[in-house]
């Protein structure tokens, strides 16, 4: 059985005004191009509806794109408009997959890692991290540190475990 | 957007926020609490049962104005939590630096 995935491609200046406009609009793609997905992925599923029409993407998705692109923004491309940021997602039956890359210099993954395990009060830094790390099923960093790629299983119906 | 009611009862300001606080909307709701704070209103609850999205920008806010509040001798305390919000506030472990109550009456009486 053929499933269909749908991959997105975005490419944008580091500005603020575009970046919050891009996470509104990413969020409301997603979830229209997960119906797509589902639905499309229904009707060549003979009578095998049990994959598709679980919604995930809720609240945990919306705030772990938007710390991402924002880490991007400010500390990755330090907010210089010639630089870009890139995103990518793919929507499957089974999951969600989000990268984000930036065009800075990267920064030590495992340092700011071991200090979020260790701070009691996180910085507004690291908190942007603790928060993805929470709602996604994977945070995957780049060994430079400037891309980071987030992924969200998709719970079949009737079945809480993760696929 | 955002939609913020001030009122007041047994010298507190409650403000009670509906909406999303994001970059279009967190300067007014940074200027609203401040405004509160000049003018020397500095015990404040924050009713946030209609609060439906805050993100490290805006929680990096409310803690500089708990700081400014604290600084004056006030308080800047939370109530009414609801679900995602209140798990945002368990993972960041800002529910031990702000005082957070289930009920509303509660959190207006913790200031006499």
């Amino acid at each position: 059985m053929i499933k269909i995935e749908n991959t997105s491609y975005i490419e944008i200046q580091s500005r603020q005004e575009y970046i919050d406009f891009l996470i509104t609009r990413v969020i409301e793609n997603i979830n229209n191009t997960m119906q797509i997905v589902d639905e499309f992925n229904m009707e060549q599923s003979s009578g095998n509806v049990g994959i598709a029409g679980v919604s995930i993407f809720g609240f945990g998705i919306n705030i772990s794109i938007d710390e991402a692109i924002r880490n991007a923004l400010i500390h990755g491309n330090a907010r210089d408009v010639n630089k870009r940021i890139f995103l990518s997602y793919t929507i499957s039956p089974t999951k969600l997959e989000v990268s984000i890359e930036d065009q800075g210099e990267g920064f030590d993954v495992h340092q700011v890692v071991a200090e979020l395990s260790n701070a009691e009060k996180p910085k507004t830094g690291g908190r942007g991290i603790l928060l993805m790390k929470n709602f996604m099923d994977k945070v995957i960093f780049n060994k430079k540190g400037n891309k980071v790629t987030l992924i969200k299983f998709r719970a079949k119906k009737g079945d809480n475990s993760l696929l | 957007m955002i939609e913020l009611n001030t009122s007041s009862r047994d010298n507190v300001a409650i403000v009670g926020i509906a909406g999303r606080i994001i970059y279009e909307t967190e300067n007014e709701f940074r200027n609203t609490i401040l405004g509160l704070i000049d003018e020397d209103k500095i015990n404040i609850v924050l009713v946030l049962e209609k609060l439906s999205y805050i993100n490290s920008s805006g929680l990096g806010i409310l803690i500089n104005l708990l700081k400014i509040a604290q600084k004056k001798g006030g308080d800047i305390k939370l109530t009414k939590l609801q679900g995602e919000i209140r798990e945002l506030f368990s993972i960041t472990s800002l529910d031990q630096v702000f005082s957070i109550y289930d009920d509303f009456d509660e959190a207006i009486e913790s200031y006499s």
